[in-house]
Protein backbone atom coordinates (compact mmCIF):
# COMPACT_ATOMS: atom_id res chain seq x y z
CA UNK A 1 0.00 0.00 0.00
CA UNK A 2 2.69 2.15 1.08
CA UNK A 3 4.31 1.54 -2.40
CA UNK A 4 1.80 2.08 -4.32
CA UNK A 5 1.14 5.72 -2.66
CA UNK A 6 4.67 6.46 -3.25
CA UNK A 7 4.18 5.43 -6.77
CA UNK A 8 1.19 7.55 -6.84
CA UNK A 9 3.33 10.62 -5.39
CA UNK A 10 6.18 9.97 -8.48
CA UNK A 11 3.89 10.15 -11.23
CA UNK A 12 1.93 13.04 -10.23
CA UNK A 13 4.79 15.27 -9.28
CA UNK A 14 6.22 14.03 -12.82
CA UNK A 15 3.46 15.34 -14.46
CA UNK A 16 3.16 18.45 -12.30
CA UNK A 17 6.51 19.89 -13.07
CA UNK A 18 6.33 18.73 -17.22
CA UNK A 19 3.54 20.90 -17.21
CA UNK A 20 5.56 23.43 -15.73
CA UNK A 21 8.32 23.69 -17.41
CA UNK A 22 9.60 23.77 -20.69
CA UNK A 23 12.47 23.83 -23.02
CA UNK A 24 12.85 26.31 -25.09
CA UNK A 25 15.53 26.61 -27.58
CA UNK A 26 17.66 29.41 -29.25
CA UNK A 27 18.57 28.34 -32.74
CA UNK A 28 21.13 30.46 -34.25
CA UNK A 29 21.96 30.59 -37.98
CA UNK A 30 22.89 32.01 -40.96
CA UNK A 31 20.51 33.18 -44.04
CA UNK A 32 22.47 33.22 -47.55
CA UNK A 33 19.83 35.72 -49.49
CA UNK A 34 17.15 35.01 -47.59
CA UNK A 35 16.72 31.53 -47.86
CA UNK A 36 20.11 29.01 -48.21
CA UNK A 37 21.22 28.01 -44.83
CA UNK A 38 25.17 28.97 -44.68
CA UNK A 39 27.50 26.34 -44.64
CA UNK A 40 31.35 26.92 -43.88
CA UNK A 41 33.95 26.55 -46.62
CA UNK A 42 31.61 26.70 -49.52
CA UNK A 43 31.25 29.86 -51.85
CA UNK A 44 27.56 31.99 -52.53
CA UNK A 45 26.74 34.04 -55.30
CA UNK A 46 25.21 37.06 -52.95
CA UNK A 47 22.73 39.46 -54.39
CA UNK A 48 23.66 41.78 -51.81
CA UNK A 49 27.12 42.23 -52.88
CA UNK A 50 26.78 41.07 -56.17
CA UNK A 51 29.82 38.84 -55.85
CA UNK A 52 30.59 35.52 -54.62
CA UNK A 53 31.95 35.42 -50.97
CA UNK A 54 32.20 31.95 -48.87
CA UNK A 55 32.57 31.68 -45.08
CA UNK A 56 35.37 29.76 -43.15
CA UNK A 57 35.01 30.57 -40.03
CA UNK A 58 31.94 31.70 -37.37
CA UNK A 59 32.26 31.43 -33.70
CA UNK A 60 31.08 33.71 -31.05
CA UNK A 61 30.12 33.76 -27.78
CA UNK A 62 26.84 34.75 -26.31
CA UNK A 63 26.52 35.29 -22.70
CA UNK A 64 23.81 36.45 -20.04
CA UNK A 65 20.58 35.09 -21.92
CA UNK A 66 17.42 36.83 -20.51
CA UNK A 67 14.15 36.29 -20.79
CA UNK A 68 12.45 39.49 -20.68
CA UNK A 69 8.51 40.85 -20.83
CA UNK A 70 8.29 44.35 -21.38
CA UNK A 71 11.07 46.15 -19.71
CA UNK A 72 11.00 43.51 -16.66
CA UNK A 73 13.72 40.48 -16.64
CA UNK A 74 11.87 37.24 -15.80
CA UNK A 75 14.50 34.62 -15.79
CA UNK A 76 18.33 34.07 -16.74
CA UNK A 77 19.65 31.12 -18.48
CA UNK A 78 21.78 29.84 -15.74
CA UNK A 79 25.09 28.74 -18.05
CA UNK A 80 26.47 31.87 -18.48
CA UNK A 81 28.81 31.66 -21.53
CA UNK A 82 27.68 29.73 -24.81
CA UNK A 83 30.45 29.34 -27.64
CA UNK A 84 28.15 29.43 -31.11
CA UNK A 85 30.70 27.30 -33.49
CA UNK A 86 28.79 27.55 -37.15
CA UNK A 87 31.35 23.90 -37.18
CA UNK A 88 29.84 21.96 -34.73
CA UNK A 89 25.98 21.71 -35.44
CA UNK A 90 25.22 21.03 -31.64
CA UNK A 91 26.98 24.50 -30.45
CA UNK A 92 24.52 26.46 -32.98
CA UNK A 93 21.57 25.52 -30.21
CA UNK A 94 21.32 26.93 -26.75
CA UNK A 95 18.91 25.32 -25.08
CA UNK A 96 17.27 26.34 -21.62
CA UNK A 97 14.56 25.11 -19.08
CA UNK A 98 11.52 27.77 -18.40
CA UNK A 99 8.49 27.87 -16.64
CA UNK A 100 5.18 28.05 -18.55
CA UNK A 101 3.82 30.95 -16.03
CA UNK A 102 6.64 33.39 -17.49
CA UNK A 103 5.69 35.10 -20.19
CA UNK A 104 8.36 36.41 -22.57
CA UNK A 105 8.06 39.06 -25.57
CA UNK A 106 11.80 39.44 -25.60
CA UNK A 107 15.22 38.06 -24.78
CA UNK A 108 18.22 40.12 -24.34
CA UNK A 109 21.97 38.97 -24.57
CA UNK A 110 25.83 39.64 -24.68
CA UNK A 111 27.92 38.97 -28.23
CA UNK A 112 30.83 38.46 -26.28
CA UNK A 113 32.72 38.13 -22.76
CA UNK A 114 32.52 40.68 -20.25
CA UNK A 115 35.02 42.53 -18.56
CA UNK A 116 34.82 40.66 -15.10
CA UNK A 117 35.30 36.76 -16.69
CA UNK A 118 38.24 38.46 -19.08
CA UNK A 119 40.19 39.05 -15.63
CA UNK A 120 39.40 35.90 -13.58
CA UNK A 121 41.88 33.91 -14.92
CA UNK A 122 40.94 30.20 -17.07
CA UNK A 123 38.05 28.39 -16.87
CA UNK A 124 36.97 25.28 -18.62
CA UNK A 125 34.07 24.31 -20.88
CA UNK A 126 33.07 26.53 -23.57
CA UNK A 127 35.74 29.36 -22.25
CA UNK A 128 38.50 26.63 -22.25
CA UNK A 129 41.43 28.56 -24.31
CA UNK A 130 41.76 25.23 -26.35
CA UNK A 131 38.84 26.28 -28.61
CA UNK A 132 40.64 28.51 -30.01
CA UNK A 133 39.43 31.91 -28.48
CA UNK A 134 41.71 33.19 -26.69
CA UNK A 135 44.42 35.39 -27.24
CA UNK A 136 47.99 34.04 -26.28
CA UNK A 137 50.39 37.07 -26.37
CA UNK A 138 47.91 39.62 -25.11
CA UNK A 139 44.85 38.32 -22.63
CA UNK A 140 41.46 38.41 -23.18
CA UNK A 141 39.02 36.37 -25.01
CA UNK A 142 38.18 36.51 -28.86
CA UNK A 143 34.42 37.70 -28.51
CA UNK A 144 34.00 36.54 -32.35
CA UNK A 145 36.09 35.04 -35.07
CA UNK A 146 34.85 35.89 -38.70
CA UNK A 147 37.26 34.66 -41.69
CA UNK A 148 36.77 33.85 -45.26
CA UNK A 149 37.55 35.03 -48.89
CA UNK A 150 36.01 37.36 -51.48
CA UNK A 151 36.78 38.80 -54.60
CA UNK A 152 35.59 42.34 -53.09
CA UNK A 153 38.37 42.13 -50.50
CA UNK A 154 41.63 43.44 -52.26
CA UNK A 155 43.58 41.34 -49.92
CA UNK A 156 46.30 39.04 -50.06
CA UNK A 157 44.32 35.82 -51.37
CA UNK A 158 41.33 38.04 -51.31
CA UNK A 159 40.82 36.83 -46.99
CA UNK A 160 39.11 38.77 -44.96
CA UNK A 161 39.67 38.08 -40.84
CA UNK A 162 37.79 39.85 -38.44
CA UNK A 163 38.85 39.03 -34.70
CA UNK A 164 37.21 40.52 -32.45
CA UNK A 165 37.67 41.24 -28.87
CA UNK A 166 38.94 43.52 -26.13
CA UNK A 167 37.95 44.54 -22.86
CA UNK A 168 39.53 47.20 -21.52
CA UNK A 169 38.37 50.78 -22.28
CA UNK A 170 38.50 52.54 -24.67
CA UNK A 171 38.34 49.49 -26.70
CA UNK A 172 35.45 47.02 -24.87
CA UNK A 173 33.86 45.46 -28.00
CA UNK A 174 31.18 43.20 -25.89
CA UNK A 175 27.87 44.23 -27.21
CA UNK A 176 24.39 43.91 -25.66
CA UNK A 177 21.23 43.61 -27.91
CA UNK A 178 17.62 43.03 -27.52
CA UNK A 179 15.48 41.06 -29.51
CA UNK A 180 11.43 40.88 -29.79
CA UNK A 181 10.33 37.14 -30.24
CA UNK A 182 7.20 35.69 -29.94
CA UNK A 183 7.19 32.80 -26.89
CA UNK A 184 7.85 29.66 -28.14
CA UNK A 185 9.70 26.66 -27.85
CA UNK A 186 12.17 26.86 -31.17
CA UNK A 187 13.22 30.99 -31.44
CA UNK A 188 15.50 31.07 -34.70
CA UNK A 189 18.24 33.91 -34.11
CA UNK A 190 19.44 34.42 -37.40
CA UNK A 191 23.05 36.38 -38.45
CA UNK A 192 22.20 38.67 -41.54
CA UNK A 193 25.67 37.54 -43.75
CA UNK A 194 24.59 39.71 -46.59
CA UNK A 195 23.70 42.54 -44.64
CA UNK A 196 26.92 42.50 -42.73
CA UNK A 197 28.96 42.52 -45.65
CA UNK A 198 27.08 45.23 -48.22
CA UNK A 199 27.07 47.76 -45.23
CA UNK A 200 30.87 46.92 -44.65
CA UNK A 201 33.54 49.41 -45.78
CA UNK A 202 35.81 46.33 -47.22
CA UNK A 203 38.48 48.87 -48.33
CA UNK A 204 39.02 50.00 -44.41
CA UNK A 205 37.60 46.84 -42.61
CA UNK A 206 39.21 43.38 -43.42
CA UNK A 207 42.09 42.20 -41.39
CA UNK A 208 41.33 42.66 -37.21
CA UNK A 209 43.33 40.93 -35.19
CA UNK A 210 43.62 42.65 -32.32
CA UNK A 211 42.01 44.54 -29.68
CA UNK A 212 41.25 48.40 -31.65
CA UNK A 213 39.10 50.94 -32.64
CA UNK A 214 37.79 48.72 -35.74
CA UNK A 215 37.09 45.71 -33.97
CA UNK A 216 35.08 47.92 -31.54
CA UNK A 217 33.49 49.14 -34.81
CA UNK A 218 33.02 46.28 -36.58
CA UNK A 219 31.60 44.32 -33.40
CA UNK A 220 28.57 46.70 -33.06
CA UNK A 221 28.21 46.57 -36.66
CA UNK A 222 27.90 42.49 -36.39
CA UNK A 223 25.58 43.08 -33.68
CA UNK A 224 22.93 44.98 -35.78
CA UNK A 225 22.84 42.19 -38.28
CA UNK A 226 20.74 39.86 -35.76
CA UNK A 227 17.27 39.54 -36.18
CA UNK A 228 14.72 36.82 -35.70
CA UNK A 229 12.73 34.79 -37.96
CA UNK A 230 9.14 35.35 -37.19
CA UNK B 1 83.59 15.39 8.53
CA UNK B 2 81.62 12.46 9.65
CA UNK B 3 79.16 15.01 11.68
CA UNK B 4 79.52 17.67 8.92
CA UNK B 5 77.64 15.08 6.37
CA UNK B 6 75.20 14.26 9.35
CA UNK B 7 74.08 17.91 9.95
CA UNK B 8 73.57 18.07 5.86
CA UNK B 9 71.47 15.06 6.30
CA UNK B 10 69.54 16.74 9.13
CA UNK B 11 68.85 19.42 7.30
CA UNK B 12 67.92 17.63 4.14
CA UNK B 13 65.41 15.70 6.43
CA UNK B 14 64.09 18.66 7.85
CA UNK B 15 63.65 20.23 5.12
CA UNK B 16 62.24 17.47 2.94
CA UNK B 17 59.66 17.33 6.11
CA UNK B 18 59.10 20.85 5.74
CA UNK B 19 58.16 20.50 2.24
CA UNK B 20 56.44 17.47 2.70
CA UNK B 21 53.53 19.02 5.58
CA UNK B 22 53.33 22.18 3.54
CA UNK B 23 51.92 19.87 0.94
CA UNK B 24 49.85 18.11 1.92
CA UNK B 25 47.97 20.58 4.47
CA UNK B 26 47.76 22.36 0.95
CA UNK B 27 47.81 25.98 2.91
CA UNK B 28 49.25 28.75 1.63
CA UNK B 29 51.68 30.16 4.21
CA UNK B 30 53.45 33.56 3.61
CA UNK B 31 55.36 36.30 6.48
CA UNK B 32 52.62 37.71 8.50
CA UNK B 33 54.60 41.61 6.93
CA UNK B 34 53.41 40.67 3.25
CA UNK B 35 50.17 41.80 2.05
CA UNK B 36 47.30 39.74 1.35
CA UNK B 37 48.01 37.51 -2.23
CA UNK B 38 46.39 38.80 -5.02
CA UNK B 39 45.82 35.54 -6.87
CA UNK B 40 42.33 33.85 -5.97
CA UNK B 41 43.35 31.26 -3.49
CA UNK B 42 39.50 30.47 -2.54
CA UNK B 43 38.36 29.98 -5.51
CA UNK B 44 41.14 28.20 -6.87
CA UNK B 45 42.97 26.18 -3.43
CA UNK B 46 45.89 24.30 -3.65
CA UNK B 47 46.66 20.65 -3.72
CA UNK B 48 49.33 18.56 -3.24
CA UNK B 49 48.57 16.52 -6.76
CA UNK B 50 47.98 19.88 -8.67
CA UNK B 51 51.32 21.25 -7.45
CA UNK B 52 53.45 17.92 -8.38
CA UNK B 53 51.47 18.01 -11.90
CA UNK B 54 52.30 21.33 -12.62
CA UNK B 55 56.11 21.19 -11.63
CA UNK B 56 56.31 17.80 -13.76
CA UNK B 57 54.33 20.14 -16.69
CA UNK B 58 57.07 23.05 -16.02
CA UNK B 59 60.01 20.54 -16.61
CA UNK B 60 58.78 18.82 -19.54
CA UNK B 61 59.43 19.81 -22.78
CA UNK B 62 56.34 18.15 -24.61
CA UNK B 63 54.74 21.44 -24.22
CA UNK B 64 56.88 22.73 -27.63
CA UNK B 65 56.19 21.67 -30.98
CA UNK B 66 59.42 19.30 -31.67
CA UNK B 67 59.88 18.62 -27.36
CA UNK B 68 63.13 20.27 -27.29
CA UNK B 69 62.41 23.19 -25.06
CA UNK B 70 60.24 23.26 -21.47
CA UNK B 71 59.56 26.27 -19.38
CA UNK B 72 62.59 25.68 -17.27
CA UNK B 73 64.39 26.30 -20.20
CA UNK B 74 64.59 29.71 -20.02
CA UNK B 75 63.26 29.74 -15.98
CA UNK B 76 65.59 27.68 -13.96
CA UNK B 77 65.53 27.41 -10.53
CA UNK B 78 68.98 27.70 -9.28
CA UNK B 79 68.21 31.23 -11.28
CA UNK B 80 65.33 32.22 -9.20
CA UNK B 81 63.65 30.41 -12.23
CA UNK B 82 65.20 33.49 -14.44
CA UNK B 83 67.76 32.41 -17.54
CA UNK B 84 70.73 33.75 -16.55
CA UNK B 85 73.51 34.78 -18.93
CA UNK B 86 71.13 35.82 -21.66
CA UNK B 87 70.49 39.14 -22.39
CA UNK B 88 67.08 37.95 -24.48
CA UNK B 89 65.91 34.31 -23.94
CA UNK B 90 66.47 32.09 -26.55
CA UNK B 91 63.54 28.97 -27.59
CA UNK B 92 62.93 26.26 -30.50
CA UNK B 93 65.27 26.16 -33.09
CA UNK B 94 67.77 28.27 -31.15
CA UNK B 95 65.78 31.80 -32.03
CA UNK B 96 66.33 34.88 -29.84
CA UNK B 97 63.13 36.34 -28.10
CA UNK B 98 62.84 39.80 -27.89
CA UNK B 99 63.17 40.16 -24.33
CA UNK B 100 64.96 38.92 -20.64
CA UNK B 101 63.47 36.28 -18.75
CA UNK B 102 62.22 37.77 -15.81
CA UNK B 103 62.70 35.48 -12.66
CA UNK B 104 59.44 33.46 -11.14
CA UNK B 105 58.75 34.07 -7.39
CA UNK B 106 56.19 35.59 -5.38
CA UNK B 107 53.95 35.57 -8.47
CA UNK B 108 50.31 35.28 -6.40
CA UNK B 109 50.89 39.14 -5.54
CA UNK B 110 51.69 40.02 -9.02
CA UNK B 111 48.62 41.39 -10.97
CA UNK B 112 49.76 41.64 -14.01
CA UNK B 113 52.44 39.63 -15.97
CA UNK B 114 55.38 40.25 -18.43
CA UNK B 115 57.31 43.01 -19.18
CA UNK B 116 54.32 45.25 -20.50
CA UNK B 117 51.71 43.57 -18.12
CA UNK B 118 50.18 41.76 -21.42
CA UNK B 119 49.00 38.72 -19.81
CA UNK B 120 46.43 39.86 -17.30
CA UNK B 121 46.24 36.59 -14.78
CA UNK B 122 49.11 34.02 -14.00
CA UNK B 123 46.86 31.04 -15.17
CA UNK B 124 47.06 32.69 -18.63
CA UNK B 125 50.52 33.34 -19.16
CA UNK B 126 51.52 29.78 -20.30
CA UNK B 127 49.77 30.74 -23.82
CA UNK B 128 52.25 33.08 -24.41
CA UNK B 129 55.25 30.65 -24.67
CA UNK B 130 53.60 28.35 -26.12
CA UNK B 131 52.20 29.69 -29.02
CA UNK B 132 55.31 32.17 -29.40
CA UNK B 133 57.22 30.66 -32.84
CA UNK B 134 60.25 31.97 -30.82
CA UNK B 135 59.78 30.40 -27.54
CA UNK B 136 57.97 27.01 -28.07
CA UNK B 137 55.63 27.21 -31.05
CA UNK B 138 53.10 25.10 -30.66
CA UNK B 139 49.62 25.96 -29.43
CA UNK B 140 47.61 25.17 -26.37
CA UNK B 141 45.42 22.89 -28.47
CA UNK B 142 48.33 20.48 -29.21
CA UNK B 143 48.85 20.39 -25.94
CA UNK B 144 46.39 18.94 -24.83
CA UNK B 145 46.21 16.21 -27.77
CA UNK B 146 49.75 15.31 -26.50
CA UNK B 147 48.77 15.01 -22.80
CA UNK B 148 45.83 13.07 -23.74
CA UNK B 149 47.70 10.43 -25.56
CA UNK B 150 50.32 10.22 -23.19
CA UNK B 151 51.05 7.14 -21.58
CA UNK B 152 50.90 8.40 -17.57
CA UNK B 153 49.66 12.32 -17.84
CA UNK B 154 45.81 11.17 -17.92
CA UNK B 155 46.41 9.15 -14.53
CA UNK B 156 48.44 12.64 -12.73
CA UNK B 157 45.71 14.39 -14.05
CA UNK B 158 42.96 11.97 -13.24
CA UNK B 159 44.23 11.46 -9.71
CA UNK B 160 44.20 16.01 -9.89
CA UNK B 161 41.37 16.47 -11.57
CA UNK B 162 39.05 13.99 -11.24
CA UNK B 163 38.24 14.38 -15.07
CA UNK B 164 38.50 11.48 -17.39
CA UNK B 165 39.68 14.09 -20.00
CA UNK B 166 42.58 16.26 -19.83
CA UNK B 167 41.39 20.02 -20.81
CA UNK B 168 42.86 23.17 -21.76
CA UNK B 169 41.80 25.17 -18.02
CA UNK B 170 43.58 21.97 -16.51
CA UNK B 171 46.54 22.22 -17.87
CA UNK B 172 47.13 26.06 -16.70
CA UNK B 173 45.63 25.76 -13.63
CA UNK B 174 48.28 23.09 -12.62
CA UNK B 175 50.92 25.80 -14.43
CA UNK B 176 49.49 28.11 -12.12
CA UNK B 177 49.47 26.17 -8.66
CA UNK B 178 53.17 24.73 -8.96
CA UNK B 179 54.67 28.63 -9.89
CA UNK B 180 52.00 29.98 -6.99
CA UNK B 181 54.19 27.51 -4.52
CA UNK B 182 57.54 29.26 -6.12
CA UNK B 183 57.63 31.40 -2.60
CA UNK B 184 60.80 33.22 -2.24
CA UNK B 185 60.74 34.74 1.63
CA UNK B 186 63.82 33.12 3.29
CA UNK B 187 66.44 35.97 2.49
CA UNK B 188 68.45 38.00 5.59
CA UNK B 189 65.93 40.83 4.95
CA UNK B 190 63.08 38.70 5.88
CA UNK B 191 65.21 37.22 8.97
CA UNK B 192 65.94 40.90 10.06
CA UNK B 193 62.18 41.25 10.04
CA UNK B 194 61.17 38.06 11.79
CA UNK B 195 63.37 39.66 14.33
CA UNK B 196 66.43 36.27 14.23
CA UNK B 197 69.35 38.37 12.56
CA UNK B 198 70.68 41.93 12.30
CA UNK B 199 71.79 44.42 9.30
CA UNK B 200 75.68 44.96 9.60
CA UNK B 201 76.63 48.77 9.60
CA UNK B 202 77.03 48.79 6.05
CA UNK B 203 73.93 47.32 4.95
CA UNK B 204 71.85 49.39 7.33
CA UNK B 205 73.22 52.46 5.33
CA UNK B 206 72.41 50.87 2.49
CA UNK B 207 68.67 50.30 3.71
CA UNK B 208 68.29 53.89 4.40
CA UNK B 209 69.46 54.72 0.88
CA UNK B 210 67.13 52.09 -0.76
CA UNK B 211 64.42 54.05 1.37
CA UNK B 212 65.18 56.94 0.05
CA UNK B 213 65.71 56.48 -3.29
CA UNK B 214 64.43 53.25 -4.65
CA UNK B 215 61.59 52.12 -2.19
CA UNK B 216 58.70 54.24 -4.13
CA UNK B 217 58.95 52.05 -6.71
CA UNK B 218 60.38 48.78 -5.59
CA UNK B 219 58.48 48.37 -2.15
CA UNK B 220 59.32 46.30 0.52
CA UNK B 221 58.59 43.69 1.57
CA UNK B 222 57.88 42.27 -2.22
CA UNK B 223 60.05 44.79 -3.56
CA UNK B 224 58.02 45.16 -6.63
CA UNK B 225 54.82 46.82 -7.62
CA UNK B 226 52.30 46.25 -9.98
CA UNK B 227 52.99 49.37 -12.11
CA UNK B 228 54.74 50.70 -14.78
CA UNK B 229 57.12 53.35 -15.10
CA UNK B 230 59.85 54.81 -16.97
CA UNK B 231 63.19 54.63 -15.12
CA UNK B 232 65.06 56.49 -18.14
CA UNK B 233 66.89 53.68 -20.03
CA UNK B 234 67.88 55.11 -23.37
CA UNK B 235 65.26 53.23 -25.84
CA UNK B 236 67.51 50.38 -27.83
CA UNK B 237 67.15 51.19 -31.66
CA UNK B 238 67.66 47.75 -32.98
CA UNK B 239 64.23 46.09 -30.63
CA UNK B 240 62.39 49.60 -30.19
CA UNK B 241 60.62 48.14 -27.50
CA UNK B 242 58.12 50.49 -26.36
CA UNK B 243 56.94 48.30 -22.80
CA UNK B 244 53.47 49.73 -22.01
CA UNK B 245 52.37 51.38 -24.92
CA UNK B 246 52.73 48.29 -26.89
CA UNK B 247 49.39 47.90 -24.92
CA UNK B 248 47.41 50.96 -24.43
CA UNK B 249 49.53 52.74 -27.53
CA UNK B 250 48.87 55.64 -25.26
CA UNK B 251 52.01 57.82 -25.43
CA UNK B 252 52.22 58.66 -21.60
CA UNK B 253 52.49 55.02 -21.79
CA UNK B 254 55.66 55.31 -23.78
CA UNK B 255 59.15 53.45 -22.61
CA UNK B 256 56.85 52.23 -19.31
CA UNK B 257 58.14 48.69 -17.91
CA UNK B 258 56.80 46.46 -14.75
CA UNK B 259 58.62 47.47 -11.50
CA UNK B 260 60.50 44.10 -11.20
CA UNK B 261 61.07 42.62 -8.24
CA UNK B 262 64.96 43.38 -6.75
CA UNK B 263 65.02 40.03 -4.38
CA UNK B 264 67.23 37.33 -5.29
CA UNK B 265 69.33 39.53 -8.06
CA UNK B 266 72.41 37.76 -7.45
CA UNK B 267 71.08 34.93 -9.37
CA UNK B 268 69.11 36.46 -11.85
CA UNK B 269 71.42 38.93 -14.17
CA UNK B 270 71.91 40.47 -16.82
CA UNK B 271 69.05 42.86 -15.78
CA UNK B 272 66.53 44.96 -16.93
CA UNK B 273 64.07 44.16 -19.47
CA UNK B 274 66.32 43.63 -22.25
CA UNK B 275 69.52 42.41 -20.01
CA UNK B 276 71.36 45.36 -20.57
CA UNK B 277 73.68 45.55 -17.11
CA UNK B 278 75.53 42.56 -16.48
CA UNK B 279 76.76 44.22 -12.82
CA UNK B 280 74.75 45.85 -10.12
CA UNK B 281 77.06 48.64 -10.43
CA UNK B 282 75.92 49.27 -14.21
CA UNK B 283 72.27 49.73 -12.59
CA UNK B 284 73.15 51.87 -10.05
CA UNK B 285 75.41 53.95 -12.65
CA UNK B 286 72.19 54.46 -14.43
CA UNK B 287 70.15 55.48 -11.86
CA UNK B 288 73.09 58.00 -10.86
CA UNK B 289 74.17 59.63 -13.76
CA UNK B 290 72.61 58.07 -17.18
CA UNK B 291 68.86 57.98 -16.38
CA UNK B 292 67.57 59.89 -19.89
CA UNK B 293 64.73 62.69 -19.03
CA UNK B 294 62.27 61.56 -21.32
CA UNK B 295 58.69 63.52 -20.58
CA UNK B 296 57.65 60.70 -18.85
CA UNK B 297 60.37 59.99 -17.01
CA UNK B 298 59.18 58.77 -13.00
CA UNK B 299 58.75 61.86 -11.13
CA UNK B 300 60.91 60.71 -8.15
CA UNK B 301 64.01 59.86 -10.84
CA UNK B 302 63.53 63.62 -12.78
CA UNK B 303 65.08 65.48 -10.11
CA UNK B 304 68.32 62.68 -10.05
CA UNK B 305 69.57 60.70 -7.57
CA UNK B 306 72.91 61.44 -6.34
CA UNK B 307 75.27 59.06 -4.93
CA UNK B 308 78.76 58.57 -3.99
CA UNK B 309 81.06 55.78 -4.57
CA UNK B 310 80.45 54.54 -0.70
CA UNK B 311 77.04 54.91 -1.24
CA UNK B 312 76.67 52.74 -4.03
CA UNK B 313 78.90 49.62 -2.38
CA UNK B 314 76.46 50.28 0.43
CA UNK B 315 73.16 49.94 -1.51
CA UNK B 316 74.99 47.14 -3.44
CA UNK B 317 75.44 45.36 0.40
CA UNK B 318 71.70 46.07 1.13
CA UNK B 319 70.57 44.88 -1.80
CA UNK B 320 72.14 41.33 -1.24
CA UNK B 321 70.46 40.58 1.73
CA UNK B 322 67.94 39.91 -0.55
CA UNK B 323 68.61 36.72 -1.81
CA UNK B 324 67.18 33.70 -0.76
CA UNK B 325 69.67 30.66 -1.33
CA UNK B 326 67.00 28.56 0.77
CA UNK B 327 64.57 29.35 -2.52
CA UNK B 328 67.21 28.82 -5.22
CA UNK B 329 68.27 25.77 -3.71
CA UNK B 330 65.16 23.95 -2.21
CA UNK B 331 64.58 21.01 -4.08
CA UNK B 332 60.83 21.01 -3.60
CA UNK B 333 60.80 23.26 -6.82
CA UNK B 334 63.09 21.02 -8.87
CA UNK B 335 63.09 18.97 -12.17
CA UNK B 336 60.87 15.83 -10.36
CA UNK B 337 62.60 13.42 -13.36
CA UNK B 338 66.04 14.32 -11.51
CA UNK B 339 65.02 14.80 -8.14
CA UNK B 340 61.41 12.59 -7.94
C1 LIG C 1 62.09 30.73 -24.76
C2 LIG C 1 62.18 31.11 -23.39
C3 LIG C 1 60.95 30.96 -22.52
C4 LIG C 1 60.18 29.83 -22.33
C5 LIG C 1 60.32 28.48 -23.02
C6 LIG C 1 59.21 30.18 -21.33
N1 LIG C 1 59.39 31.47 -20.93
FE1 LIG C 1 58.38 32.41 -19.45
N2 LIG C 1 59.20 34.16 -20.02
C7 LIG C 1 60.18 34.30 -20.97
C8 LIG C 1 60.36 35.71 -21.26
C9 LIG C 1 61.34 36.29 -22.26
C10 LIG C 1 59.42 36.40 -20.46
C11 LIG C 1 59.15 37.90 -20.47
C12 LIG C 1 58.26 38.13 -21.69
C13 LIG C 1 57.76 39.53 -21.88
O1 LIG C 1 57.90 40.36 -21.01
O2 LIG C 1 57.18 39.77 -22.95
C14 LIG C 1 58.71 35.39 -19.68
C15 LIG C 1 57.76 35.68 -18.73
C16 LIG C 1 57.14 34.72 -17.94
C17 LIG C 1 56.26 35.01 -16.82
C18 LIG C 1 55.86 36.39 -16.33
C19 LIG C 1 56.74 36.81 -15.21
C20 LIG C 1 56.49 38.21 -14.78
O3 LIG C 1 57.07 38.58 -13.75
O4 LIG C 1 55.79 38.95 -15.44
C21 LIG C 1 55.83 33.81 -16.33
C22 LIG C 1 54.88 33.59 -15.16
C23 LIG C 1 56.44 32.77 -17.14
N3 LIG C 1 57.25 33.37 -18.08
C24 LIG C 1 56.21 31.41 -17.01
C25 LIG C 1 56.54 30.50 -18.02
C26 LIG C 1 55.95 29.18 -18.12
C27 LIG C 1 54.93 28.58 -17.17
C28 LIG C 1 56.51 28.60 -19.21
C29 LIG C 1 56.20 27.23 -19.81
C30 LIG C 1 54.83 27.05 -20.23
C31 LIG C 1 57.44 29.56 -19.78
N4 LIG C 1 57.41 30.70 -19.04
C32 LIG C 1 58.25 29.31 -20.88
C33 LIG C 1 60.89 33.28 -21.57
C34 LIG C 1 60.41 31.99 -21.65
C1 LIG D 1 60.38 55.33 -10.71
C2 LIG D 1 60.40 53.97 -10.28
C3 LIG D 1 61.75 53.36 -9.97
C4 LIG D 1 62.68 53.76 -9.04
C5 LIG D 1 62.60 54.96 -8.12
C6 LIG D 1 63.73 52.80 -9.08
N1 LIG D 1 63.46 51.83 -10.01
FE1 LIG D 1 64.58 50.23 -10.41
N2 LIG D 1 63.32 49.71 -11.91
C7 LIG D 1 62.17 50.40 -12.26
C8 LIG D 1 61.64 49.84 -13.47
C9 LIG D 1 60.38 50.30 -14.19
C10 LIG D 1 62.50 48.80 -13.84
C11 LIG D 1 62.40 47.93 -15.10
C12 LIG D 1 62.95 48.71 -16.25
C13 LIG D 1 63.15 47.95 -17.53
O1 LIG D 1 63.53 46.80 -17.49
O2 LIG D 1 62.94 48.56 -18.58
C14 LIG D 1 63.53 48.75 -12.83
C15 LIG D 1 64.57 47.82 -12.85
C16 LIG D 1 65.52 47.73 -11.85
C17 LIG D 1 66.48 46.66 -11.75
C18 LIG D 1 66.58 45.45 -12.68
C19 LIG D 1 65.86 44.28 -12.08
C20 LIG D 1 65.80 43.08 -12.99
O3 LIG D 1 65.40 42.02 -12.50
O4 LIG D 1 66.10 43.19 -14.18
C21 LIG D 1 67.25 46.92 -10.66
C22 LIG D 1 68.40 46.06 -10.14
C23 LIG D 1 66.77 48.14 -10.08
N3 LIG D 1 65.71 48.60 -10.83
C24 LIG D 1 67.30 48.73 -8.96
C25 LIG D 1 66.87 49.95 -8.47
C26 LIG D 1 67.54 50.65 -7.41
C27 LIG D 1 68.76 50.13 -6.66
C28 LIG D 1 66.87 51.82 -7.24
C29 LIG D 1 67.22 52.95 -6.29
C30 LIG D 1 68.51 53.51 -6.52
C31 LIG D 1 65.78 51.84 -8.18
N4 LIG D 1 65.83 50.69 -8.91
C32 LIG D 1 64.86 52.86 -8.29
C33 LIG D 1 61.63 51.46 -11.58
C34 LIG D 1 62.27 52.16 -10.58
Amino acid sequence: MKKHICLLILIISAFSTSAQVSTVSLNFNSLVNNKDILELEKPYYFKSIQDSLQVDVLKFYISDVKFIMDETILASVHKKHFLINFENVLSKRIKTQISDTLKFNKIRFNIGIDSITNVSGVYGQDLDPTNGMYWTWNSGYINCKLEGSSNKFKTRKNRYAFHLGGYMSPFISMQTITLEVTQNKEIEILINIDDFFSNLDVTRYHTILSPNRKAVVVSKHFSTVFYVEE
Amino acid sequence: MIKKTKVIILIIMTLCCVGFSYLSLEVFEYPSYFPKPIYDLVGKPLSKQKIELGKKIFYDPILSADNSVSCASCHSSYNAFAHTDHDLSHGINDQIGTRNAPPLFNLAWQSSFMWDGAINHLDFQPLAPISSPLEMGSNIGSVVKKLNQHPYYPKLFYEAFKDSIITGEQVLIALSQFQITLLSVNSKYDAIRQGVDVFSEQEKKGYHLFLEHCNSCHKEPLFFENKYENNGLKVDTFLNDFGRWNITKVSRDSLKFKIPSLRNLSYTKPYMHDGRFNSLNKVLNHYSNEAVLYNNLAPSLKKGITLSAEDKVDLIAFLLTLNDQKFTLNKKHKNPNIYP
